[in-house]
């Protein structure tokens, strides 16, 4: 909503009070300023008078004009087309700065001299209202030639833009804003009205009459006037183009600044589109809008005037509407059928003014003050249906404990009164109002708090502590964020950075990656981009996508981690907890000699470790084309799978031009925060044991360990394996050596004892996997 | 002596005062010898030239061993200088990843809360349009509905556009009093320079008995929130309209780039917004079908609180992982 101090004053008595403070008043009672600019013309830009306009000799685009401008007369060549003889316009002259640095200097133009320049609008640094230069009228004041435009402070106007929440549609005029500045600063709010001076005898009845037809929902105002050359004066079109609207037709750019200027929707209809039927026909269409129709449908209330109605130029008689239809009405009628709207429908949807007289009247006032050659028709047509206001209890002890203290009760009726509320009555306990007419957003006793509080300043509140119950509030959430918390400082101290990526993902590069896709009939039905056009069910291509512009970008390692929303196929929702791993395992330093390892299968899982604890892998196949068909692993902690580890298969790899990268995606609700208990520890002799091994090539380490599993007494507390050896004259064997850790809980172990124990080993590993000592 | 005075003196290793060691004091040795000639001497001179050898003795012995202790400590010095590197050169950099910033932000935030006792909350990312609006009165033909382009799916479901839904969730799952903050990901159809498809918000709700609860306290607990969160600032309230509360305020802050006396981030004029509060409507707690209750709402965005923390200029590198801008976090 666009507003100026100009326009605000003559609404309004701000006297005295300067617009800065304006400014701040406004954010201080919920009125938030987007923008507040002062337009300035600049200095030696003058009013003139074209005195003679004649082609220019050697171009026909330009023309030749001699403009007075008070102590003498400038030869101007002028290139706009609407430049006529006998007109008021504005002249920059020699030595005026114009906004971009542009200094007006003598030129000379296809051979003629040209002292100054007549101005557009735009090249004034004010708003662009029509094609060509800016011609001057007496809206904007007296016309002095010679007399700088910088002194007319109609147009050097102070501009501010407020900001309005949806529930505001009162504050959608100037008239509207000036309320709320009077219950502020309790000034005087000037009535907008003129006794009939340019009227004629004849009624609008004379004219045409008016045709309801079935229950209209609206309330409908209507007046009629003659003109010839309808127009505008300067300062409505300027005035307009501030609040940044512009219109072909003149009648409707006057509706719109009725609208503007006091809330009520105001349009004008050419006569010519009612004369066949003698009337203003007006009944429900096909989807149940009321409608104005003559020849053919003209308009629908509130929402949108057809061409068809509106004032052709050759118009001589005018039909103006003041309109109001409830914004609940409409707005539910939109949303169930929708219909092209024009700007009307912003303000009936959030409420317009229901004070059509109001429209009608200032309407009248403008056309007597600015309009000359034109006559109104007397009296008026209309469709009436009563408005009732909504009457609200309030009861002060309520009150004080939703504000959180008390407010004097006369400050409370004052404040009301100056927004428009009848009070109807008022005792020690409570008070009951009725709410204004054009208030359609105050419906209780909160709504009617809240204008008293942003009136009496919320500044003005004191805050206070909440007294509460003590209670345990850790919730199941609360430990999932803690569990999520350690995970990520843990990631973090192993070199991992933590990542936030979209929710959605590229359907096409999902299942190019041979990864699962949402069912067409789950997905989003009005995705933003296509390169977002589904959601995740896992991080892993999102981060591929983060981990491949960070290699472009020149990272030599760069290490990622997420934990976020996936979805599951049946869009259920999950956590996923992923890391990757591409390019070098550490930075660059003195010990690497600058020049690291990259990233392998061993140096991935210590990092994992870091953050996971101890866990097991076992082998498994590839499910999807971004998994290495044999550097695959599921994740096993405590006997659970967690997820899976793997290295980016090197065909993918080299195809998106990554270094060596890993993979882990690890299923987040699988994971458990535990508290170990401690057992008892025993206090012997702990010895190591090494035991080399030749076994068959292809037998996995996991086959050695089952069977050791099984097979090692309660004295081996721990073994694994240390060295895997394969060589040409191994044939199809390899050597695997395995450590283990010996202790009695009971006493100290002979060498005999411990030789038994290796000896029943290595028995048991050939007889189970024909495994030779080497 | 004095000569093998000076020769344990200019003894330069450990080696030469063990062959002075010998030659004085071993089997065959200086002492040895004198005293194999003591033998000889006759019986009256014996006690004085033994005691004057036995004193000669005495001396050279403590002299060698002090030589040899000085000798020893040397040579452990030596050794250990050997060892000496430039510690300089090992300078660490680049081992630790960092959290990231949004997620680091929001760790702050809960923090806050959950020391004041706060429940933290949760709901789902798909959301029904109950849940979403209805119950936080926005009716389908409201026309704040606008104000929150949404994501649609064929079912009628949405993804959520705020965290507002788990109030609801949790008004309906919970009895008051409710005192909780669900902070997560929200999701609105809008991708350009200041507009991420998705960010996250901190949702706050405290519930209690009528009359319990009021707008001073909610005033309260933001002051004391965002001094946490942003040091000394200044706090300023203005009345604004949320659908789900009334009366409602938008929250700004001192400008924290200029110190309030306007610059570029501010837009000049000194503030900025970084919440929205108010106490709870009436037609909300009617949706959920409490009686008798009164409660407060608050919500923020948790980018807007790291780019102001972080001094971050671009909303959309938050969503990139490129570690051009996440490596500064560490």
């Amino acid at each position: 909503m666009i507003v100026t101090r100009r326009w605000l004053d003559e609404w309004i008595d701000l006297e005295g009070i300067p617009t800065q403070e304006i400014v701040d008043t406004f954010n201080k009672i919920g009125l938030e300023v987007a923008e507040y600019k002062k337009l300035k013309i600049p200095d030696r830009v003058v009013v003139g008078k074209v005195v003679s306009c004649q082609k220019h000799p050697n171009a026909d685009k330009l023309n030749l004009c001699k403009v007075d401008v008070g102590e003498e007369t400038l030869q101007i060549v002028c290139g706009a087309s609407n430049v006529k003889d006998a007109q008021y316009v504005a002249v920059a002259k020699v030595g005026a700065q114009l906004p971009g640095d542009f200094e007006i200097k003598p030129v000379e133009l296809r051979g003629v001299e040209s002292f100054g320049m007549i101005c557009s609008s735009k090249e004034l640094g004010l708003p662009e209202m029509e094609k060509g230069i800016m011609i001057l009228d007496e809206s904007i004041g007296e016309l002095i030639v010679g007399k700088e435009l910088k002194e007319y402070g109609l147009l050097n106007d102070e501009v501010i833009e407020i900001e309005l929440t949806a529930n505001r549609g009162d504050c959608l005029s100037v008239q509207g804003i000036a309320r709320e500045l009077n219950a502020v600063y309790a000034r005087f709010i000037k009535e907008k009205r003129v006794e009939q001076s340019s009227s004629i005898r004849i009624g609008i009845g004379r004219l045409l009459g008016i045709a309801p037809e079935g229950e209209i929902d609206s309330n409908l105002l209507y007046k009629a006037f003659k003109a010839n050359d309808f127009a505008n004066p300067l300062l409505i079109r300027f005035r307009v183009a501030l609040t940044g609207e512009s219109f072909k037709n003149p009648a409707e750019l006057f509706g719109y600044y009725v609208t503007h200027s006091t809330g009520v929707v105001t349009r004008v209809y050419g006569y010519s589109f009612f004369a066949p039927q003698g009337a203003i026909c007006v009944k429900k269409d096909e989807k149940k809008y009321d409608a104005v129709y003559g020849e053919g449908k003209g308009s629908i209330i509130g929402v949108i005037q057809y061409d068809c109605s509106k004032p052709k130029e050759s118009e001589e008689s005018f039909i103006i509407e003041s309109s109001y239809i409830d914004p609940q009405i409409i707005s539910k009628k939109m949303y169930e059928h929708p219909v092209k709207s024009d700007w009307s429908f912003y303000r009936s949807s959030r409420g317009s003014d229901p004070r059509v007289q109001i429209g009608i009247e200032f309407a009248k006032y403008l056309l007597d003050l600015y309009y000359p050659n034109v006559q109104i028709y007397s009296g008026t047509h209309e469709i009436m249906n009563e408005i009732e206001r909504k009457a609200i209890k309030i009861q002060f002890s309520i009150l004080y404990d939703l504000i959180g203290q008390e407010i004097d009760k006369s400050q409370i009726v004052e404040i009301l009164k100056a927004l428009g509320f009848t009070i109807m009555s008022l005792d020690e306990e409570a008070m009951v109002i009725k709410t204004p007419i054009y208030r359609h957003d105050i419906q209780n006793l909160q709504d009617v708090a809240e204008e008293i509080v942003r009136i009496y300043g919320i500044e003005n509140i004191v805050p206070k502590p909440l007294i509460f119950k003590e209670a345990n509030r850790i919730t199941k959430t609360y430990e999932q964020y803690q569990k999520a918390k350690q995970l990520r400082y843990l990631s973090v101290s192993q070199g991992f950075f933590e990542t936030v990526s979209y929710l959605f993902t590229n359907k096409e590069k999902v299942k190019k990656y041979g990864l699962k896709t949402l069912p067409p009939e789950q997905d989003l039905l009005n995705p933003i981009t296509k390169e977002l056009d589904t959601l995740r069910l896992s991080l892993v291509p999102n981060l591929l996508d983060q981990i491949i512009a960070n290699i472009r970008n020149g990272k030599k390692r760069v290490a990622l981690f997420e934990i976020g929303t996936v979805f599951g196929s049946d869009r259920e929702q999950k956590q996923e907890f992923v890391l990757v791993h591409s390019g070098y395992k550490e930075p660059e330093s003195l010990t690497n000699q600058g020049k690291p390892m990259e990233i392998d299968f061993g140096g991935f899982v210590k990092e994992l470790a870091g953050i996971l604890g101890d866990f097991n892998l076992k082998e498994v196949e590839a499910k999807h084309n971004l998994m290495h068909p044999f550097q695959s692993a599921a994740i096993v902690q405590k006997d659970k799978e967690l997820g899976v580890l793997y290295k980016l298969n090197t065909t993918l790899q080299e195809e998106l031009d990554l270094p060596s990268t890993y993979v882990a995606q690890i299923d987040f609700d699988a994971l458990d925060l535990h508290y170990p208990k401690a057992k008892g520890y025993s206090v012997y002799q702990l010895s190591f044991k090494d035991l080399s091994l030749l076994v068959d090539k292809d037998m996995p380490y996991a086959k050695i360990a089952g069977v050791l599993q099984s097979a090692v007494p309660k004295e081996v507390k721990r073994f694994y394996p240390i060295d895997m050896y394969e060589d040409e004259s191994l044939g199809e064997k390899k050597s695997v050596t395995l450590r283990f850790a010996i202790q009695s809980d009971e006493k100290t172990l002979t060498e005999e004892e411990i030789a038994q124990i290796m000896g029943d080993i290595l028995d048991a590993l050939q007889t189970e996997l024909g495994a030779q000592l080497r | 002596m004095k000569d093998w005075r000076e020769k344990i003196q200019n003894a330069q290793s450990l080696d030469e005062i063990e062959k002075i060691r010998i030659e004085l004091f071993g089997k065959k040795g200086y002492f040895a010898k004198e005293f194999e000639r003591l033998k000889s001497l006759p019986k009256d001179q014996k006690p004085a030239v033994a005691k004057e050898l036995n004193s000669t003795k005495n001396t050279l012995f403590h002299a060698l061993r002090q030589k040899k202790e000085e000798l020893l400590t040397q040579e452990i010095q030596q050794k250990l200088q050997s060892e000496k590197i430039d510690v300089s050169l090992y300078s660490a950099s680049g081992y630790k990843g960092a959290l990231h910033p949004v997620q680091h932000t929001m760790d702050k935030i809960i923090e806050y809360f959950t020391a004041l006792n706060y429940a933290v909350e949760t709901g789902p990312l798909v959301e029904e349009d109950f849940y979403n609006f209805e119950a936080l009165n926005l009716p389908k033909h409201h026309p704040a509905r606008d104000m929150q382009d949404t994501f649609y799916f064929q079912d009628g479901t949405l993804l959520r556009t705020h965290t507002s839904p788990v109030q609801i969730r949790t008004m309906l799952s919970r009895k008051p009093p409710i005192r909780m903050i669900s902070p997560g990901a929200v999701f609105r159809r809008d991708f350009d320079l200041t507009h991420t498809p998705m960010f996250h918000q901190v949702e706050g709700l405290v519930v209690d008995e009528a009359g319990k609860v009021s707008f001073a306290n909610l005033k309260f607990i933001l002051e004391d929130f965002l001094k946490y969160m942003f040091g000394d600032v200044k706090i300023r309230f203005r009345p604004s309209f949320f659908p789900f509360t009334e009366p409602s305020a938008e929250v700004d802050i001192s400008c924290i780039f200029c110190k309030g006396k306007g610059c570029r981030v501010c837009s000049h004029t000194g503030w900025l917004e970084v919440l929205g509060c108010g106490m709870v409507d009436p037609n909300v707690f009617y949706a959920v079908g409490y009686k008798d209750v009164s409660g407060y709402a608050f919500g923020l965005g948790v980018e807007r609180f790291a780019m102001l923390l972080h001094r971050i200029g671009d909303l959309r590198s938050l969503f990139e992982g490129d570690l051009r801008l996440l490596e500064q976090f560490r």
